[in-house]
């Protein structure tokens, strides 16, 4: 059980986190939602230590340290790996270093990707590398993964693909927490969302209440959000409404 | 026998053999040049033992007149070797981002182990094959510094 208490963080005077508490169990595809800038990427930082931080962050009752923290992958669309190396380079780096490693599931998602083993990752197109960034955290035989924008600059076929393989290849006892923009594509995907706005977090609902309550997760989203539908066509009127007065 | 793997001791991706050949290499080169410092105390001693032969008095410079920049090269080196530490620390950070992935594994020395060793040992090397050379000259120096103030020319 991944449990965070009270987390905050700032830059300078601007507070990226503020007392975020939230508790992740084993299985839970939690998708974590918010606009640009809102904490998405400074929570995941803080749950992986990172990033310093105030409050506390366990798992298992137990603080994130080194001796636990092979339980984490990590995928991001700065991407982690070393460009310089080749794939099966960080094959052989990760198999030596994380007892867990997958090898099967490694060489079955780089078959499946066709991706290239013996090349830089450096000379691969960004869809490749956000591939392989994915590839690592899955194979790295981590109990939680998780992953801030994976998929940013590959295709809606490449993602779709994914999401299914993702599905198909999880064990009960993994738990992912996918950061994403891409709402409605993970609907099916996600069991449950959380919403971060302004370094708060402002909901938290599985996805099987909302399907019950006849709720799309986006309209979840727009509804907790505050969005307001007739913003596009106020702004439109006003904008039109200017030149008119000339 | 076996050679070492220096591969552990550089970035990911970095070539062991090169950083090793740069720190070898600043050594050597800083050994050459500091061959100016035995150079100029014998060229001293010779031209006082010259001065001796025609009558006229002599006595050697100062040592530290002597050696003057002949270290330079070791701490230009030592200097140089903290730059490479900063390049190794920089390249985890270009188009990359690979700093998050050396701090999730559970071996807490593996970043710094990659990016400081070969450095440090240069840093190390440079301080003490400069005290180490200095020593050994001035200890040239004084022989025959004493050689000529007693006499024996």
């Amino acid at each position: 059980m991944l449990e965070l208490h009270d987390i905050s963080k700032h830059y300078g005077f601007t507070r990226a986190l503020d007392k975020v508490s939230l508790t992740v169990g084993p299985g839970e595809l939690v998708g974590l939602f918010g606009e640009n800038g809102a904490g998405k990427t400074t929570l995941m930082k803080s749950i992986l230590g990172l990033t310093a931080h105030s409050g506390e962050v366990t798992l298992d009752g137990e603080s994130v340290t080194r001796k636990n923290i092979e339980r984490f992958s990590f995928a991001t669309s700065q991407h982690s790996f070393f460009p310089t190396l080749t794939a099966e380079d960080h094959r052989d780096f990760y198999a030596n270093h994380f007892k867990g490693f997958r090898d099967k599931r490694y060489r079955a998602l780089m078959d499946f990707f066709e991706l290239p083993r013996i090349r830089a990752l450096g000379r691969l197109s960004t869809g490749q590398q956000n591939q392989f960034e994915v590839i690592l955290a899955l194979s790295q035989g981590a109990d939680y993964i998780l992953m801030d924008e994976p998929f940013a600059g590959n295709d809606i076929f490449n993602r779709e693909d994914f999401y299914k393989v993702l599905l198909g290849i999880l064990e009960p006892h993994e738990t992912v927490i996918l950061s994403t923009h891409l709402i409605e594509e993970v609907e099916n995907f996600v069991t449950r969302a959380v919403l971060i706005k302004k370094g708060k977090l402002v909901g938290d609902r599985q996805t099987s209440d909302l399907e019950d309550s006849g709720t799309t997760l986006m309209s979840f989203v727009k509804e907790t959000y505050g969005y307001e539908p007739d913003r596009v066509s106020r702004a439109l009127d006003k904008l039109t409404g200017e030149e008119g007065e000339k | 026998m076996k050679k070492p793997d220096l591969s552990r001791l550089v970035p990911l991706g970095a070539q062991a053999e090169k950083q090793v050949a740069a720190v070898s290499g600043s050594m050597i080169l800083a050994f050459i040049w500091s061959l100016r410092i035995p150079v100029a105390v014998a060229r001293e001693y010779y031209l006082c033992t010259e001065r001796i032969k025609i009558g006229a008095g002599a006595v050697m410079e100062e040592y530290s007149s002597l050696s003057s920049d002949g270290l330079y090269g070791f701490y230009i080196a030592a200097g140089l070797m903290a730059l490479l530490a900063v390049w190794n620390y920089a390249t985890h950070f270009m188009g990359t981002r690979a700093d998050y992935f050396m701090r999730r594994l559970s071996s807490k020395w593996e970043l710094h182990r990659r990016c400081f060793t070969l450095p440090g040992v240069g840093i190390a090397l440079s301080l003490i094959l400069s005290v180490l050379l200095d020593l050994a000259y001035k200890a040239i120096y004084t022989s025959l510094f004493d050689k000529l103030a007693s006499g024996l020319i």
